[in-house]
């Protein structure tokens, strides 16, 4: 087991290290690498000599030039920046003069627990529902459903939420739902429970956006994986023993059936991270989305990287954790 | 495809014992079909696939908005920007159908283009998907060991970066020097179209990541089959087992995700437009009609048609394009059955 999980540390190695490769060509290749932000966040117009001060400060920042002010050719720029994000000196903001760490600190965990409360909730509904459909295969709940879920997925996100956020969260028509944000102004008057639920009545409409969709592929999976166990000797040999239809269905079909969802949970989240750029757009919540999105127009480019790495990091390690749960979870599958 | 091999072979075997003089090769056809039913693979999934009423109808859908997108374009492609300051965002009426914008621009003239090119945005995608996709899968399953390694290492790469942060990417980085180059080749617009070409190229870069593990996976799968075995063991050349063996079995594969890639490139498109970084503004697309309209709610006076026909587009063209996608996969694809 330790050997395993040695042995995928070390694949994610290459993986990562590419990763850093696109990236860092990529915002190499930018231009006015070292005018960018700066100017803008100031406010206020620089003589030229303080604009060149910053710029050189900049350059020195990002390694393009030595302390001597000579510059560095690529590839031990390449190095350098390698370095220094490894021991997690992922720079500074450009925009908030802030380091990148500290930004992306405040911003993930607020992302991160309402995609993950968003994941549990696709589950919670698509499992019993695909399960339901396997069951009665062919009948109207079968077929309703999957169409059902399929037209929810083709509906887009932009026209979802707004029309949510249009509706239900307008004074004009419904205002069941606060427009924007987390939390309300006067969190720390509140006990601990009157928090929470202030968090759940605020995320509320921008979870539903971002679950609505996830339903139709895993539906699909759960329907699937049932039918094709519901075939299997196992389940023959447990019903010629006499066990009630019902406990074959728990006990047998649906244990099994659950393994290959572990697997695709792992190819959810980072897609869930790309959807809440547009969710968090629409809420107006402070998370990672909306720092990409504020960093790509003030060119910030420093946030955009470690964002877009952080991202990489987060896939990679969710289909890592994935594939150790499904050797936990399946006794046949070996270590090795 | 097997199976029809088989048949083929059984076919010849029956012949024989007919006697081959006797018997004209029609009447051995005949024969050999009273005498064995075949339904060749194909003839299956076309079955399977109408007997999905959904997918049929997708099929339909699409088939008819594509129509109406393309064959319409003369026309759209002369009215989309014209302006009539005198009749801004007028609703629906005679004399334009779906109404005008805020500048006074016909609303169906750009639904219509921007169908056709949002539906472009969404093949040409799909065509990336083929083009790189299948061939990656293809030569990473077929020849396994390193270059399997290798190629699959890079598809991680690129999975591991959520679509919009790789569109952000390319953008910020490219956008700039993009323009000066196109505009050095004297293309008009060329910040439209440079963004535009940003905009395939984040999209497409992505779109074929699926593809490639499908068909690895599924060549993978075919190059241990015993027929592949045969052919390798008559001594063909590889170029031609891929060819001749192993490329026809992937076809269907291969249609399913690219159909499945439309839908995806489209929606992609209409997230990108919503923040901006879509396709820029005198070209419509259903995304950027769609996002400017939600963006026009409030609630003071809602232009109810700028956002309903665009988003009637998208929805309804995503719904056939994933119905029909969805179908075929369920006609074709081994894997689903």
């Amino acid at each position: 087991m330790f050997k395993y999980i040695l042995r995928r540390l070390l694949l994610m190695i290459p993986t990562l290290l590419g990763m850093t490769l696109l990236l860092f060509a990529v915002v190499r290749f930018a231009p006015g690498l070292t005018t960018a932000g700066g100017q803008f966040a100031a406010g206020q117009m620089k003589s030229r000599q303080a604009q060149r001060q910053q710029e050189q400060f900049i350059a020195r920042r990002l390694h393009l030039v030595g302390k001597n002010g000579r510059p560095i050719a690529l590839p031990m720029q390449y190095l350098l920046w390698l370095r220094s994000t490894c021991e997690g000196h992922f720079g500074t903001s450009l925009e908030y003069n802030e380091p990148v760490l500290k930004l992306i600190a405040q911003r993930l965990p607020v992302t991160l627990t309402y995609n993950l409360i968003s994941l549990l909730l696709v589950y919670i509904i698509a499992i019993p529902g695909g399960m339901l459909a396997a069951v009665k295969r062919g009948g109207w709940f079968d077929r309703g459903f999957g169409i059902f879920t399929l037209a929810l997925y083709s509906l887009p996100v932009i026209l979802v939420g707004s029309l949510l956020l249009g509706f239900l969260a307008d004074p004009q028509y419904l205002k069941w739902f606060p427009s924007a944000g987390l939390h309300a102004t006067n969190t720390q008057n509140m006990t601990y429970f009157q928090y929470l639920g202030d968090y759940l009545y605020h995320i509320t409409l921008p979870v539903a956006c971002l679950t609505y969709g996830g339903f139709a592929y895993l539906v699909k999976q759960v329907r699937g994986s049932m039918l094709e166990n519901m075939r299997q000797d196992f389940v023959r040999t447990a019903r010629a023993k006499g066990l009630k239809g019902s406990t074959v269905l728990i006990r047998h079909v649906f244990r099994n059936s659950l393994l290959p969802l572990i697997t695709i949970s792992a190819g959810i989240l980072p897609g869930l991270l790309g959807g809440s750029v547009v969710v968090e757009q629409i809420f107006s919540i402070k998370g990672m989305g909306a720092l990409a999105y504020s960093a790509t127009y003030s060119r910030d480019l420093p946030v955009i990287q470690t964002i877009a790495l952080i991202g990489g990091v987060i896939t990679l390690l969710s289909y890592l954790i994935t594939d150790l749960c499904y050797t936990i979870a399946d006794p046949r599958v070996s270590y090795d | 495809m097997r199976r029809l091999t088989w048949a083929k072979s059984r076919r010849h075997e029956l012949a024989h014992e007919l006697g081959t003089s006797l018997v004209t090769a029609l009447d051995v056809n005949t024969a050999v079909r009273r005498l064995v039913p075949i339904a060749s693979p194909l003839r299956l999934a076309m079955r399977r696939f109408l007997a999905n009423r959904p997918a049929v109808v997708g099929l339909i859908g699409i088939l008819i908005i594509a129509g109406l997108c393309y064959t319409t374009l003369p026309w759209t492609l002369t009215r989309y920007n014209r302006q009539r300051l005198s009749a801004v965002l007028q609703p629906p009426g005679a004399r334009h159908w779906m109404g005008t914008d805020r500048l006074g621009r016909d609303l169906l003239a750009r639904f219509l283009l921007g169908g056709a090119i949002s539906l472009a945005i969404g093949l040409i995608s799909a065509g990336i998907a083929v083009g790189i996709g299948a061939l990656v899968g293809l030569i990473a399953g077929y020849a396994g060991g390193r270059t399997d390694a290798l190629l699959m290492r890079m598809v991680d790469v690129l999975y591991g970066l959520p679509t919009i942060f790789l569109v952000i990417l390319l953008r910020v980085a490219l956008l700039d020097r993009l323009t000066a180059a196109i505009a050095a080749l004297g293309f008009a617009r060329p910040q439209t179209v440079a963004g535009l070409l940003i905009l395939l190229a984040g999209i497409g870069g992505v779109s074929w990541l699926t593809m490639a593990r499908v068909v690895r996976s599924q060549v993978m799968s075919l190059r241990d089959q015993p027929f592949v075995e045969a052919a390798r063991a008559l001594g063909l050349r590889p170029l031609r087992i891929i060819g001749r063996h192993i490329l026809p079995n992937l076809i269907g594969t291969v249609v399913v995700y690219a159909t499945l890639t439309v839908p995806g490139a489209i929606l992609a498109e209409s997230f990108l437009s919503f923040l901006g970084l879509g396709v820029q503004p005198p070209l419509p697309t259903w995304g950027n009609l769609a996002a400017a309209g939600v963006l026009a709610i409030n609630p003071i006076h809602i232009q109810w048609w700028l956002i309903f026909w665009p988003c009637a587009g998208l929805t309804i063209g995503l719904l056939c394009l994933n119905f029909l996608g969805d179908g075929l996969r369920d006609a074709l694809d081994p894997r689903s059955r």
